[in-house]
């Protein structure tokens, strides 16, 4: 598992299963993503004064868009990238699949799993996001 | 500004911003140097400091550069703000000379396209995707939800790429000097979401200088008042966790832009000229809304009445913008202080804004950073 580059973004990777997403939560409030323990950007508090918050990957649809250039040449192009504020509160972005042509559009409900994505020689583990019908 | 003393900006100078070439970068620097001081009707050896801005050049490039207008022995300090860098120079300067430091001081802006490297990719924390996010992705993201927020298509945000790529050809100094049709633009290289190549700033080089001084440098130089624009107010902020934190560059710009209304004491509807961080397309919508230029939402149709076209009630990007202009980064908040000095004396020549007589410029940098500067003639 040390060996899997971003796991600790998640709280107990499963591929495939639904992502959890490892947060932090600080006195003042604030809820972050991901989990640092450097100060909160609101309040400046550091240390015991920071908590791991798990959060899960649901939330709201803010944008999501196709992606047809990048300057890293080893990419599969096109992907698309979506902008989601979580039910927990911080806004994420990351890799969103659906159905070829139907991108979903702003305000829908998403969820998302864990995936693998390799890099070169690297191993990451991934978050996909898809709509969601009910919840 | 009113806490200090007048300053003027008396001499502006550009090199034409242009792709990447193998002109070093000391060339592109004197040309845009040389023409401000010839502007001002200076002598090098008047100027009595210099800030250097530059993003991308390798650590220490203004000695090697500034030399040869004569080893003065002036301070020289390098200014970095990422796409600000320009603008954060040009605030420093204002301030020793509005502070009484000095009394002529020069901002040079000056790089060339090497690799890109950004600090915020070594702090140690992760990310679940930022390497997958360039910057054009950020903002078509933007673009989705000005256009789900306001009812309107993505494709009428193109609209500002054809206004700017329209003041862009009358601009000698513009890296893209070429009228370009919405179905060009809309046909063109798909980017990412509905951003196409056109609606996005060009890589690039270049240089700009602009020259500030006070009444009394002026005095001792014999530079004509009457040509001199005051530099009215300067505002500059970093980014905050707003409420609404997912549209923060808009955030940080009507938060800085407030402050630099307040201090120059206009309203945002007292503008003639506004140079603005256009790097895409729709940053331009957002900003304008976020100045107050305009109430929120209805930038696009007042850019497709024509309140932002040279000759509206308030033209916007008149140089061509950083999508036609160009953004080679350390120049680009110079240049667009050059372009509104041009405006307010009268000088634009084809991309005139009539009875121009107050102007602002606006930046944004990785960070973010923002600055806004407020010019006044007379």
């Amino acid at each position: 598992m040390s060996d899997i580059k971003k796991a600790s973004l998640f709280d107990n990777p499963q591929v495939g299963k639904a992502a959890y997403l490892v947060g932090v939560r600080c006195r003042c409030g604030q809820v972050s993503f991901p989990l640092q323990t450097y100060g909160c950007e609101v309040c400046g508090s550091a240390g015991a004064d920071l908590e791991r918050s798990i959060m899960a990957a649901r939330g709201i649809l803010q944008s999501a868009v196709v992606v047809h250039q990048h300057a890293d040449k080893s990419l599969e192009i096109p992907f698309t990238i979506a902008r989601v504020v979580l039910d927990a509160g911080p806004m994420i972005r990351s890799r969103m699949e659906h159905a070829p042509e139907m991108v979903p559009r702003p305000g829908a409900r998403v969820g998302g799993r864990v995936a693998m994505r390799c890099q070169g020689e690297d191993e990451n583990y991934e978050l996909v996001l898809t709509e969601i019908n009910s919840d | 500004m009113q806490k200090l003393r007048p300053v003027y900006v008396i001499g502006v100078g550009w090199h034409p911003y242009q792709r990447a070439s193998s002109t070093p970068y000391v060339a592109l620097g004197l040309k845009a140097i040389r023409e401000a001081l010839a502007d001002a009707g200076i002598a090098f050896m008047s100027v009595q400091s210099a800030y250097v801005a530059t993003a991308l050049l390798p650590m220490a490039a203004g000695r090697p550069m500034l030399r040869h207008l004569g080893a003065s022995g002036l301070p020289i300090t390098h200014i970095e703000d990422a796409s600000a860098s320009g603008s954060a120079a040009f605030r420093q300067a204002c301030i020793e000379v509005g502070s009484g430091v000095s009394d002529i001081v020069l901002s040079v802006g000056v790089d060339k396209p090497t690799s890109l490297a950004w600090a915020i990719k070594h702090t140690g924390i992760d990310s679940l995707a930022d390497d997958l996010i360039a910057p054009a992705t950020h903002f078509a993201l933007l673009a989705e939800e000005y256009a789900a927020r306001n009812g309107a298509s993505a494709a009428d945000i193109a609209h500002v790429a054809a206004k700017n790529h329209r003041n862009g050809s009358l601009n000698p100094n513009a890296q893209r000097q070429k009228a370009r049709s919405l179905e060009e633009i809309l046909g063109g290289t798909p980017v990412s979401g509905s951003l196409t190549a056109l609606q996005c700033c060009p890589v690039g080089e270049g240089a700009a200088a602009v020259i500030v001084a006070s009444l009394e440098g002026m005095k001792r130089v014999g530079f004509p008042e009457g040509r001199a624009v005051r530099v009215i107010g300067s505002a500059g902020r970093s980014q905050k966790v707003y409420a609404d934190n997912s549209r923060y560059d808009s955030q940080i710009t009507a938060e800085t832009a407030r402050l630099a209304f307040d201090d120059a004491g206009v309203s945002p509807r007292d503008l003639h000229v506004v140079e603005l961080h256009d790097a895409f397309a729709i940053e331009e919508l957002e900003y304008l809304e976020a100045m107050g230029v305009c109430n929120d939402g209805a930038a696009l149709h007042e850019l497709k009445s024509g309140v932002f076209d040279i000759g509206g009630r308030c033209a916007v990007s008149t140089s061509g913008g950083l999508i036609a202009m160009g953004h080679p980064i350390g120049p680009t908040g110079l240049g667009q202080i050059g372009e509104l000095a041009m405006q307010l004396r009268g000088e634009a020549g084809a991309r005139q804004q009539p009875r121009a007589k107050i102007g602002l410029a606006h930046m944004v940098g990785l960070g973010s950073v923002c600055f806004v500067h407020i010019l006044q003639r007379g």
